[in-house]
């Protein structure tokens, strides 16, 4: 029986704890302070985009893979996000000109 | 002539480069995986910049408190299955096994919730595609309509995947119970702890989007 890596659960319990702490304060924004408009809206990505990014990187184990595999795991949001820009650049520009 | 270990496909030198063969194969999945979902979150997204207010005002018929602690638990969900990635890695089976099935019992929570929830849905008349299940009376129902159909592709879809992560993660729990091959165990386990956790971006990104940004 070889020994647990105690660093590595710790490691994971805290970024687990993070991870709830986030949950916590983008729920916060959204349901305390709706009020503060698009700024919510943007606060609620942001801690989205850093959950994305724990997870990620600790329960996918990004942490301690080689350069392929980040850059794989970044191709799919990369891809994600041109779609984005170019599809979403068409309404507004649609929506901007009446 | 050297030798390979027995478990080296005919196709790789050694056990670690098939190891991270797995892996990219898994993240290239994962990738086209992004993308089925990058597609239904483009629309809903397209739809919401188009009726901002209507989408609003649809997204308080969902329960935000309920998905709030669906969310926290299927994080911890992945908290247990990484932990059982470390725990077939230093070839502790029972350990191993008793975090799967606490995996297990997270996802089956997680389900049954979103089952309460569905339900929930259907008595407050915000089923589109159910005969007699839409009758929402709130701003311009017809273009609502969108925001629920949204809801439910992208709940369901993420539904549809924790179920094939569930039968992932009882296989594995009865492979790990039979303990047969544990080196094998360990990859077997990595990637499916990859597929249990892109589960985890998927609802992060569903939770934020439909129930908190437009509220």
């Amino acid at each position: 029986m070889r020994v647990l890596p105690k660093t590595a659960w710790i490691r994971m319990f805290v970024a687990w704890g993070m991870m709830l702490v986030l949950v916590g304060i983008t729920v916060g924004i959204a349901v305390v302070f709706p009020g503060i408009g698009v700024w919510h809206s943007a606060l609620n990505l942001l801690i989205a985009g850093m959950l994305v990014f724990l997870v990620m990187f600790f329960y996918m184990h990004l942490e301690s893979s080689p350069g392929l595999l980040r850059m794989m795991a970044g191709v799919g949001f990369f891809w994600m996000i041109f779609m984005f820009t170019l599809g979403l650049a068409d309404y507004f520009s649609r929506i901007y000109h009446g | 002539m050297s030798t390979k270990p027995e478990q080296v496909k005919v196709q790789f030198e050694t056990l670690d480069q098939q190891q991270s063969a797995d892996r990219l194969g898994m993240w290239i999945f994962l990738a086209t995986e992004t993308m089925l979902f990058g597609g239904l979150f483009f629309g809903y997204t397209a739809m919401h910049t188009l009726h901002p207010q209507i989408f609003d005002k649809a997204s308080h018929e969902l329960e935000w408190q309920l998905e709030f602690i669906n969310t926290a638990i299927l994080l911890t969900s992945g908290l247990t299955m990484a932990l059982a990635e470390f725990a077939v890695a230093a070839k502790r089976r029972w350990l191993t096994l008793f975090l799967l099935i606490l995996t297990l019992f997270f996802g089956a929570w997680f389900l049954t919730a979103k089952g309460i929830e569905y339900l929930d849905d259907f008595s407050n008349g915000i089923v589109p595609f159910v005969a007699g299940g839409y009758h929402y009376s709130g701003l311009q129902p017809q273009i609502a309509k969108l925001f629920f159909n949204f809801y439910f592709a992208l709940t369901g879809l993420h539904a549809f995947h924790m179920s094939i992560g569930m039968l992932l993660l009882m296989l594995m729990a009865w492979l790990t119970f039979r303990w047969r091959d544990p080196d094998k165990m360990i990859r077997r386990l990595r990637i499916v702890g990859f597929y249990w956790a892109f589960i985890d971006v998927a609802w992060i990104t569903i939770y934020t989007t439909i129930y908190l940004v437009p509220r």
